[in-house]
């Protein structure tokens, strides 16, 4: 259960990726942290967070407001610097590698608060990073137009999100709902192996809800993609996760399959409000 | 839809069939101008209104399509206005090298300039640009080298120009020369926007983080919109400098790129030609109502209201805020009105502007 005797990180790893894996190993995690930690100041935001991820795994990462969540996922993805500890992806040290890199190597993230962008219409937003995913980013010379790869990509993922029909209006004018969609649709977009979804229904209303979590669903069953969602809705995080993380202040209390995350009573009474 | 539709594509072409044919026409249209149409001082005041706009169309490529904003860009006008004229006058170049020269400066000068200055971001970026600037006005005010002129400038050594180019007769050749060339820039431009590294710019100015995550370092794309804008304002320069003859310190001035600011801002930033009608309109005003604040209806004004309207400036500030407040999004906004275009078929318009200081995470 949290940490049980010996085995630091309970889906173990084989040190060297190069290696061919014996069967009755688990698979090398995809993703994986070593002794993360961050501080600011005098307060240790994420403290020693050792885990991995192995490929095609779905882990849900809870934890009460301020646990975090957020913050570790700013690790993984590069937008902040580790006090101490390291980010393997793929077996590989990335800790040392500025976000853009990290997506390069097959990472993508959504963000709590949506980012996207605004002022331009959905259809080119989804373009965008199609087309970024890609090799002709630099290319001022040519028609971006001409890039039919990056549209079919593009109108490919917004099917896939379900925002059809909402092409021309511009980003910033959708409604909220729509604007979590195109989040997904512009992570999916960049070809991700490993993706980092920071509350994806945050805000979305209740009968919206269903179809996002029916995207991340097809997402994962069609693509086959490692997912790292944070999520508060127990039941989302039950029905749809094969591991459970929890933190609190910082820490790697828990994790391990949903059930028996959910029947610890340390979580339930801690993190889970049940008593 | 579809008849308005065909002459939104056609207004363009006949816009610019007119402007070519304006020095064969031998038109009075009064209050506007003082001469006809094509006499040299009309010709004059469009083709230095159409320079302007060569330089505020390259700005906004930075300022509106990649959300930068730089206080430098006088430097590379200046660039254009200044090298050929050194080049040419005292080191007794010809033409054509000359203006290699400039061009190859500028884009040396950009590359070293962004390259410094998008170590940081926002309004520091601003202020390492201003710095820039101030340095080459310094450089240039203070006659370094015995080669600018210093506050007087240097005039062009106009027998190293083709005689097409040269005397008052000829305004209507250099008229073509710089329309051709705001032409040319404009459909670079146009080129630079719609391309994958335009559609990086958009996305830099709208969400620079995001860009981040989807895997694109955004330094070399901001470098590249500097460098490239840099280098088209060194040919607004160079046009320029054929116009009014000879090089001056207010060309390098930081006030001139508040300039451009302004002239950019007036025609709306989210347009290609929506810059090059704010920098004619604003050359435009700049000259008439001087003319316009000297003449004898407002000499006969009652004290109260002539005192303020002699004075052009006041009276362009009026002006100023009355578009700022009715066309937020500059002339090209009013123009295209409320309904958006659809993105590629546009020529080079209605990309919508993002206001200064709209940042990532607008919405929470
Ligand atoms: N850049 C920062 N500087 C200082 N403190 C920070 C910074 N980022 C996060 N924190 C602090 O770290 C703690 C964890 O924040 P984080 O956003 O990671 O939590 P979270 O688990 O995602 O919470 P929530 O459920 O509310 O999204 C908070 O106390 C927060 O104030
Ligand atoms: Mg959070």
């Amino acid at each position: 259960m949290r940490r049980d005797s010996g085995e630091e990180t309970p889906v173990s790893l084989p040190s060297n990726p190069a290696s061919p894996a014996p069967d009755t190993r688990p698979p090398a995690p995809i993703i994986e942290t070593r002794g993360l930690s961050l501080r600011f100041g005098g307060a240790t935001i994420v403290d020693d967070v050792s885990f991995g991820v192995p490929e095609g795994m779905f882990v849900s990462i809870i934890g009460p407001n301020g646990a975090g969540k957020t913050s570790l996922f700013n690790l993984i993805s590069g937008l902040y610097r580790p006090s101490t500890g390291q980010v393997l992806l793929q077996g590989r040290d990335v800790t040392a590698l500025p976000p853009f890199a990290r997506v390069r190597q097959g990472l993508g993230r959504s963000f709590q608060l949506t980012t996207i962008f605004p002022g331009i219409p959905t259809l080119e937003n989804a373009r965008l990073a199609a087309q970024a995913g890609a090799s002709g980013n630099f290319a001022f010379w040519r028609s971006a137009a001409a890039n039919r790869a990056a549209g079919e990509r593009a109108a490919w993922a917004l099917e896939t999100v379900g925002l059809r029909g909402r092409e021309r209006v511009l980003a910033g004018s959708l409604a909220h709902g729509d604007k979590r969609k195109l989040e997904l649709a512009l992570l999916i977009c960049t070809e991700p192996s490993v993706l980092l979804l920071d509350e994806p229904t945050a805000g979305v209303s209740a009968e919206e809800v269903p179809v996002m979590l029916d995207v991340i669903r097809r997402i994962r069953k069609v693509e086959g993609k490692t997912i790292l969602m944070v999520e508060h809705k127990m039941d989302v995080v039950h029905d749809l996760s094969d591991r459970v993380a929890v933190l609190a202040n910082g820490a790697l209390v828990a994790y391990d399959e949903p059930d028996a995350v959910m029947a610890d009573p340390f979580v339930r009474s801690a993190y889970l409000g049940v008593a | 839809m579809s008849g308005g539709g065909r002459w939104r594509s056609l207004w363009p072409v006949a816009v610019l069939l007119a402007l070519l044919a304006v020095p064969r026409l031998d038109l009075q249209i009064p209050v506007i101008f003082d001469g006809p149409l094509n006499s040299p001082g009309t010709l004059q005041l469009l083709a230095v209104g159409f320079a302007l706009g060569i330089a505020a169309l390259s700005y906004n490529l930075l300022f509106g399509f990649t959300g930068v904003l730089s206080f430098g860009h006088a430097l590379f006008f200046g660039t254009g206005v200044y090298l050929p004229t050194i080049a040419m006058r005292q080191w007794e170049w010809a033409l054509g090298p000359a203006i290699a020269f400039a061009l190859l400066g500028s884009l040396v000068l950009a590359s070293a300039v962004g390259v410094l200055a998008f170590r940081t971001h926002g309004v520091y970026f601003a202020m390492v640009t201003l710095a820039f600037a101030q340095a080459g006005a310094v450089i240039v005010g203070k006659n370094v080298g015995e080669l600018t002129g210093g506050e007087e400038g240097l005039s062009l050594p106009f027998r190293r120009l083709p005689k097409w180019m040269v005397g008052v007769v000829n305004t209507d050749n250099l008229y073509w020369l710089t329309l051709a060339t705001l032409i040319a820039v404009y459909l670079v431009a146009l080129r630079l926007v719609t391309s994958p590294t335009g559609r990086v710019w958009l996305g830099i100015r709208e969400n620079e983080r995001r860009v981040e995550m989807l895997g694109l370092r955004p330094f070399p794309f901001k470098l590249l919109a500097f460098v490239l804008s840099g280098l088209l304002a060194t040919v607004a320069g160079i046009v320029y400098l054929f116009l009014v003859g000879g090089a001056t310190p207010r060309a390098v001035s930081a006030e001139f790129t508040v300039t451009l600011l302004l002239m950019v801002i007036i025609g709306g930033s989210g347009s290609l030609w929506g810059p090059v009608a704010g920098a004619l309109l604003y050359h435009y005003l700049n000259v008439r109502l001087t003319v316009w604040a000297g003449s004898d209806v407002v000499a006969d004004l009652p004290a109260l209201l002539r005192q303020p309207l002699r004075d052009p400036l006041f009276i362009f500030g009026i002006i100023f805020v009355l578009l700022v407040l009715f066309f937020p999004r500059g002339l090209a906004g009013a123009f295209v009105g409320r309904r958006l275009r659809p993105f590629g078929r546009s020529l080079g318009g209605a990309v919508p502007a993002t206001p200064i200081g709209r940042s990532e995470e607008l919405d929470r």
